[in-house]
């Protein structure tokens, strides 16, 4: 049996994503990989902190 | 005729003038009767009705809204100028016992940008869209400042969206946070901090923290800085006063001075709009998100961890201080009787409260080299 994939792969085609909702998509993944960078780098200097400055026997 | 003068008031008064006003005292009403953000939506409410009274000349220039706006709104001054007192009364002290509550933070940031899209979605451009998704940040003055750059004539929906679903916390998160859940993850018991942090490393977090949010998102700077230069007045002990003027003072002021003029900014020509109701919904979705996100997270950190961590302490990561922590030890104290979240729950709120700093500061940069 014929299967034309002609007009398969053109109803199956999306339509183009409107300019805004790509740049809000790059916005997305930039943004949340910015936050969690700014964040995981903040984690490694609480850890640091944490390790250089030890609390004195009268702050335990 | 001189009567018409007199009447000029009435004479020049509008159905959308009167449902605004209407509006405004809805807000005062669950300010005073229901106990709801009373701080800001009282203001919020009497501002609305102020700005809805025609030929007041309050919004004209000279007059006492067109000042308040211009000095305080458009430059950014009020929100900054709180953030000086929240960071005066923000203890991190369980975030720095946790680091690695931080990561629940920034999963919850997800309804920032999650709610942006959407709002793209459903036909808003795309500066429009970011104000919106700030709702997100549940974190007020971040959304007020944002939305001030962004947005400015959605400014007063997005204002009033984020204080009234903050007070709404305790009944939007728990159905998620159940819901993402199963009964076994919600009875896991964290254990206590054995390491308790030192008085240098609470003075130095705050430097530390600005320097490497400001230098990383250098648009995150002025939240961020004045953040933790309030809490580097409480941390560093040899200026009490100032601390306490900053979280007392300082910010009763300002909240007053805010409130009345994001009311201000409602009249019924920019806030009676169709779409108006659209961001209030996209609020909410906001608000679902963040939470979602960040109990999802949990979920992950608790199985990396072999369920040493509960996931519900994720949904604390959305900043609403301290609510979300509240209802996080809430939801985790109906599952077992005996399991006390609280401190756990404080560190990934205090995280939530930079994490949307740093995303709103991510927003800005990234749209001004969009826009």
């Amino acid at each position: 049996m014929y299967l034309s994939l002609v007009p398969l792969t053109a109803s199956l085609q999306i339509a183009p994503l409107s300019q805004d909702l790509s740049r809000g998509l790059f916005v997305t993944w930039a943004g949340m990989a910015v936050v969690f960078s700014v964040l995981v780098v903040l984690t490694l200097m609480m850890l640091a902190l944490g390790r250089i400055f030890r609390p004195g026997p009268d702050e335990e | 005729m001189p009567w018409e003068e007199l009447l000029s008031g009435l004479l020049h008064f509008t159905p959308g003038q009167g449902l605004m006003m209407l509006i405004g005292g809805v807000l005062i009403y669950l300010a005073i009767n229901k106990g709801a953000e009373p701080v800001l939506l009282l203001p919020i409410g009497l501002g609305i009705i102020l700005a809805n009274i025609p030929l007041s000349g309050m919004h004209e220039e000279g007059g006492i809204f067109w000042l308040l706006k211009k000095a305080g709104l458009e430059t950014e001054v009020f929100p900054l100028f709180i953030f000086i007192g929240i960071g005066a009364m923000i203890d991190f002290g369980s975030l720095l016992e946790r680091p690695y509550t931080v990561l629940l933070g920034a999963a919850a940031q997800f309804g920032i940008f999650g709610t942006m899209l959407l709002a793209i979605v459903v036909g808003f451009p795309l500066n429009e869209a970011a104000a919106i998704g700030i709702i997100g940040s549940a974190d007020g003055p971040t959304s007020i400042y944002v939305a001030s750059i962004l947005a400015p004539s959605r400014l007063g929906a997005v204002a009033v969206a984020a204080y009234s679903y903050m007070a709404l916390v305790p009944i939007i998160q728990p159905p998620i946070m159940r819901l993402l859940t199963t009964k076994a993850e919600r009875k896991i018991r964290m254990p206590t901090a054995t390491t308790s942090v030192s008085r240098t490393t609470r003075i130095m977090f705050p430097i530390v923290a600005v320097v490497v949010t400001g230098l990383l998102v250098p648009k995150a700077t002025p939240l961020i800085g004045m953040l933790m230069f309030g809490n580097l007045l409480r941390e560093s002990g040899v200026v009490t006063r100032l601390a306490h003027t900053a979280e007392n003072e300082l910010v009763n002021i300002v909240t007053i001075l805010l409130g009345i003029t994001v009311g201000s900014t409602m009249t019924a020509a920019t806030f009676l709009r169709a779409d108006t109701i659209l961001i209030f919904v996209l609020g909410i979705v906001a608000f679902s998100l963040g939470t979602a996100t960040g109990v999802v997270f949990g979920k992950v950190m608790c199985y990396l961890s072999g369920r040493r961590v509960n996931p519900l302490i994720g949904a604390a990561g959305i900043s609403a201080f301290p609510m979300s922590a509240r209802v996080v030890q809430k939801v985790g104290l109906q599952a077992d009787p005996h399991n006390h979240l609280l401190m756990h729950a404080v560190g990934a709120n205090t995280a939530g409260q930079i994490a949307s700093v740093v995303a709103g500061g991510a927003l800005l940069a990234l749209m001004a080299g969009i826009l």
